[in-house]
């Protein structure tokens, strides 16, 4: 039940007016029955002023008012009765119980400036944790975020919303794991919902010029914590460009953000658990791959926008793959992206991320390994796209991939890194030599990592076998004896699992380089071999190129010596085929030192 | 000329054109009713609740029916109209076909 208030004398004057309009209801007869169904509905309108408005009106007038005690008890506080408490309290009406509940789908302009003026001055900390009036609100606010007009008679009296949003916004991150013990979805959802609300109501008042900038898009929002503000635009229907701009700017502000004092409203600073602002501003881009390209351009000039925010960085990690995905970036676009974040993350940019602070994700170089995978071709050797050096690309890629987890990650989207560079190829913004130059700088990266791991065995080998070595010298004895009882376990162990050489393994590890380039090298030698039979540049009886030795220490050096002989031996050397064919077999065999000399100077 | 009203020659005509004044009428009284303007003294500069919204919207929606039912009424008055006309029509069209009588 709820509340009624109103004017006596309005009133008392509505029910003379509802007399007059009866008597003239009642006074009208026609008999002809063309006119039967007017009169049904004169009918109709007479029974209804005289059997339920005329009565409800006649028994407000003969009852009396409610007191100020009976008010108090009828909880005219309450939220849900803003417009009585509005009229009863700034215009003096008198105030009676209403028969019949209030419809809270519906609200009227009346209805929507008193919850806008009772709202502003309404006790944050206690409404913040008022289930039930908070289901109210949520659902009253939603029909007003429905209707431009009712958004703007909400809006004219609802000022200073500081306050109220942070103890809103407090109860949010409480309620969605900022304490452990306090976690209660269901509210956590209300309150999303009231933030929904009073997002979509301000956005109805934004100037269409402004909305990249956070005090265009909310009243107050320079008074506000971040974590307010990026509940209120999270579902604002900003465009790309301004929510990648308005995460940017939320962001900086909670990086300055201090932590608050004893009073509160306390912020997602000073919480350890929970999500913060960045959380819930990336899993809003995650839906967004358009903006979350924008974004990841406009923050990585500082670096720690991205990977120093978020409470959940798997979340950061989505959001820049996505934002440097190549179905939504060109190379020009994701260069410094990628480049920058490596230079801060190796230590060598102008801004440098601490991975060693306390909260952050040890998965950041794994995750690294798949943000370069669909890129590697940029970090060969003869690519320009990018400005940085070869060198430079070189030494970054090797960052990434020096750390086992990143390299497994980059291994396993092995199918990505192919996928990419076949569409660059396709799509002419590669060439063979590219791919060539990338190819053997990746051989290169991977024959030092495994000369790396041999070397830390060789070190275990040597550390394991050293104290081994002082036990058995403590037991005493003559130098020849121990010397003796050592090296036959130590002759037994190499035997079984095989003595640490670094060199053996750089050995094996370059000949498989080798081999890998030389087998490529021949494969597209013979394809354009065959293309220039068909098209008629070579007699159809020159024999097929020569490929590589299966018994040939140095397959790639083997290879092109034999290439050379067959050149002269089929009369090739010196024509115009010969270049073409130079060109298909040196950009491995020869052509990718770019990529192996780049390889070795990083060794 | 029968849509002047100078010479109606049927009696049903007539009839048709009395029945038509009334439906007229009736609906010019419908559109003069105070109960039209009820919803405007009825709104929140008097009262406001549950129940007067609940009125207001009530005394609205009397209002749509009541204006709407004016109109029906003048367009059942032009349904007479047109039907007396037709009907003056063919008596005048019977008279003209008759025999001549020769003076």
């Amino acid at each position: 039940m709820g509340l009624l208030a109103y004017h006596p004398e309005r009133l008392a004057h509505l029910r003379l007016t509802m007399k007059a309009a009866s008597a003239e209801l009642r006074a009208t007869r026609c008999a002809d029955p063309a006119a039967d169904g007017a009169m049904a509905v004169v009918g109709a309108a007479l029974a209804e002023l005289d059997h339920t408005s005329l009565p409800l009106v006649a028994r407000i007038l003969d009852s009396p008012a409610m007191s100020r005690g009976q008010l108090h008890g009828a909880h005219l506080g309450d939220l849900e009765n803003s417009l009585v408490r509005v009229m009863a309290g700034g215009y003096g009406w008198s105030v009676q119980v209403d028969p019949l509940d209030d419809d809270v789908t519906v609200v009227t302009a009346e209805e929507a400036r008193a919850l806008g003026a009772i709202l502003a001055r309404a006790d944050g900390r206690t409404l913040a944790q008022d289930r039930e009036t908070l289901e109210w609100l949520a659902t009253q606010l939603s029909a007003i975020a429905a209707d431009p007009v009712l958004s703007r008679e909400f809006l004219a009296n609802f000022s200073d919303w500081a306050e109220l949003a942070d103890w809103l916004a407090w109860s949010h991150l409480l309620h969605s794991g900022g304490d452990p013990i306090q976690v209660d979805a269901d509210l956590a959802r209300v309150l999303d919902s009231v933030f929904a609300g009073l997002g979509r109501i301000a956005w109805h008042a934004v100037p269409a010029a402004c909305v990249g900038s956070v005090a265009a898009l909310v009243p107050d929002a320079t008074a506000m914590n971040p974590y307010t503000v990026a509940l209120l635009i999270e579902r604002m229907p900003l465009d790309d460009v301004a929510l990648a701009s308005v995460t940017t700017e939320l962001l900086r502000l909670y990086l300055d953000l201090p932590t608050s004092g004893s009073d509160g409203p306390w912020t997602d600073k000073d919480f350890d658990t929970g999500p913060n602002t960045a959380d819930i501003l990336f899993a809003t881009l995650l839906d967004r791959p358009s903006a979350a390209a924008h974004f990841v351009r406009q923050a990585v000039g500082d670096p720690n926008l991205l990977l120093a925010t978020a409470a959940d960085q798997s979340l950061a990690h989505e959001v820049l793959l996505l934002g440097t995905d190549p179905a939504v970036v060109s190379s020009a676009e994701v260069a410094p992206v990628i480049l920058h974040l490596l230079e801060a993350l190796d230590g060598t940019g102008p801004t440098t991320i601490d991975t060693s602070l306390y909260g952050f994700d040890p998965a950041w170089h794994e995750f690294l390994g798949a943000l370069v995978a669909p890129w590697l071709i940029e970090f060969g050797g003869v690519s320009t796209t990018w400005p940085a050096s070869a060198p430079e690309r070189a030494r970054l890629l090797a960052f990434v991939t020096t750390d086992d987890a990143a390299l497994d990650t980059l291994l396993a989207r092995a199918e990505t890194a192919v996928a990419s560079i076949a569409s660059s190829l396709q799509q002419g913004t590669a060439s063979t030599v590219d791919v060539a130059s990338t190819l053997g700088l990746l051989l290169q990266l991977f024959v030092g990592e495994e000369v790396r791991r041999e070397e830390v065995r060789e070190r275990q080998h040597q550390l394991v076998w050293g104290v081994a070595g002082l036990v058995v010298g403590s037991l005493g004895g003559t130098p020849g004896k121990l010397a003796t009882a050592a090296s036959r376990p130590l002759t037994a162990w190499t035997g079984a699992f095989g003595s640490p050489d670094p060199e053996d393994t750089r050995h094996d590890a370059e000949l498989e380089m080798a081999w890998v380039l030389a087998v490529t090298a021949a494969a597209v030698t013979s394809a354009t071999f065959h293309r220039l039979v068909d098209e008629g540049a070579l007699n159809d009886d020159v024999p097929r190129p020569p490929s590589p030795d299966p018994a040939s220490a140095h397959p790639d050096h083997d290879l092109l010596a034999d290439f050379e002989r067959w050149k002269l031996d089929n009369e090739i050397t010196g024509t115009r085929v010969e270049l073409i064919l130079d060109g298909a077999l040196l950009q491995f065999v020869n052509g990718a030192g770019a990529g192996e000399h780049l390889g070795e100077s990083l060794g | 000329m029968p849509s002047g009203g100078e010479m109606s020659t049927t009696p049903q005509a007539i009839r048709l054109r009395q029945r038509a004044a009334t439906m007229r009428a009736l609906a010019r009284r419908i559109e003069s009713f105070s109960v039209l303007d009820l919803h405007r003294a009825a709104g929140a500069d008097t009262w406001v609740g549950p129940s007067p919204f609940a009125c207001a919207e009530m005394l609205r929606a009397h209002r749509g029916r009541l204006l709407a039912a004016a109109d029906d009424l003048r367009a059942t008055s032009s349904r007479f109209e047109r039907q007396a006309d037709e009907l003056d029509a063919a008596a005048l069209a019977e008279s003209l076909s008759g025999p001549v009588r020769v003076g």
